[in-house]
């Protein structure tokens, strides 16, 4: 189903101009567009939809729920305005966010926005899960834990979506199961795809971190070892670090980090595959699901192969 | 038959690159068109690169397979796909019968046992580097 000013505008119940389909992501569909309220105000929003068949398998009727949450708790996550879970509005479940003004720029201040990403990671590592009601479907108690259930959940969607055999992703499981961390600093509320990519920046401050389908309950060492290189670019990890810690962020555990480094091109490897599944199958025929699910595909499986012949 | 279906191929990329694209003014067109581009590139290079490709590794799979597990029902397939003259779809049937065999191998025995392990890597490894080119252009899209 087209997403049209027109049909928008019955949605928001006012008129609605400028819809733009931005690009990139590939597990939602992202527009901009402008509702034009009857004072004449002009409100700027985005629509997340989910895909038929989308590579990350998760919905917004899900992140929406997260994104109130972590919204109300103080983080700056976009502020959700609406959730729409009936398909038949149009086409697939949709959420509307109100639009953060911004870009993925340091502008000119990389070591104050590197310094406030650290207090603001240490403010999302350090809420209490159990408080928070944002429907997170399970809260691990340890290392252990942490690491299971993602590859229980990852593993069947892999069983369920793949097309060929695929050597090194079962490699990859056996030697994650193998290799899982022994040790958590702290339970947390993760991102899990933190890098200036997903950070809204306006006038040297962060305005928003973005994308959060992949938010849940784990080891906040997913979040740094995936951020570590977006930082070190803003500012040296150590000063990072020590801002991080001031502000009452859990111990760095590199050993962890590590091994989230390798789970998450694992699980975008199966992300890729289930993309695919939908394009294959005809449920998405969006082109960007075969160029992600063939190309990234292969390129991620080089990588995990090369990165397990390299560990110990 | 003539075109033959890379040089029909290579005709469509162009127009999309040469006559399509610049016309288009917003960001979302333009980035589908440039992946479509992209996938067309793949099948080009898919046409002339995999059977080369399939008849380097299936041997080197077969080899391995056969070092690690004589007895696997895959390696009894008599009709040696990999073969010089064996037809494309020949050639991936095998390769998919013995990737096959082998992710058997990794979640039995061989899954723990680190000499096996070592070798299954290299050759993953090997045939991960031998078939980039026929996905570089997916990837630099």
């Amino acid at each position: 189903m087209h997403v049209t000013a027109e049909r928008l505008g019955e949605i928001v119940k006012t008129r609605v101009e400028n819809v733009v389909r931005i690009p990139g992501g590939f597990s939602k569909e992202t527009f901009l567009f402008e509702a034009v309220h009857a004072d004449g105000s002009r409100e700027s929003l985005v629509l997340r939809r989910d895909l038929p068949a989308g590579p990350a398998q998760t919905t917004v009727v899900d992140e929406f729920r997260v994104l109130r949450a972590l919204h109300r708790a103080g983080i700056p996550a976009p502020e959700p305005t609406s959730l729409e879970a009936d398909p038949a509005v149009l086409g697939q479940p949709f959420l509307i966010l109100r639009r953060v003004e911004g870009s993925a720029d340091a502008g000119g201040k990389p070591r104050e926005v590197g310094l406030e990403l650290a207090r603001l990671l240490a403010r999302l590592h350090s809420l209490d899960p159990e408080k928070l009601d944002a429907g997170f479907p399970a809260i691990p108690r340890n290392a252990a834990e942490c690491a299971d259930l993602l590859l229980d959940h990852w593993h069947a969607i892999w069983l369920r979506k793949r097309l060929e055999p695929a050597p090194v992703i079962v490699r990859a499981f056996g030697w994650l199961r193998a290799h899982r961390p022994e040790a958590v600093s702290r339970i947390s509320v993760v991102h899990t795809d933190v890098g200036m990519h997903n950070l809204l920046v306006h006038d040297g401050k962060i305005r928003a971190l973005l994308d959060w389908e992949f938010a849940r309950v784990g080891d906040p060492a997913d979040d740094l070892g995936y951020a570590r290189p977006h930082v070190e670019r803003l500012v040296a990890w150590d000063e990072f670090l020590a801002e991080y810690y001031a502000h009452g962020g859990p111990v760095y555990l590199e050993e962890n980090a590590r091994w989230y480094e390798l789970w998450r091109s694992v699980r975008n490897a199966v992300a890729c595959t289930a993309g695919l599944a939908g394009f294959v199958s005809g449920e998405n025929l969006q082109v960007n699901q075969a160029l992600v699910g063939i190309g990234l595909y292969r390129q991620l499986c080089a990588e995990i192969i090369e990165r397990i012949g390299r560990e110990p | 038959m003539r075109p033959t279906q890379s040089e029909l191929l290579r005709g469509i990329v162009h127009t999309l690159n040469t006559v399509i694209m610049p016309d288009l003014r917003s960001p979302w067109p333009q980035m589908v068109t440039l992946m479509t581009s992209r996938l067309l590139e793949h099948l080009i290079a898919r046409d002339e690169g995999l059977p080369a490709v399939l008849h380097a590794r299936i041997p080197a799979l077969r080899a391995l397979l056969a070092e690690i597990d004589p007895a696997l029902p895959a390696l009894a397939d008599p009709t040696r796909a990999g073969d010089a003259d064996a037809s494309l779809d020949a050639l991936v049937r095998e390769d998919d019968a013995l990737h096959a065999a082998l992710e058997g191998l990794l979640v039995g025995a061989a899954g723990r046992d680190a000499a096996a392990l070592a070798r299954i890597d290299a050759l993953l490894g090997e045939e991960a580097r031998a078939e980039a080119p026929l996905y570089e252009r997916l990837v630099k899209a």
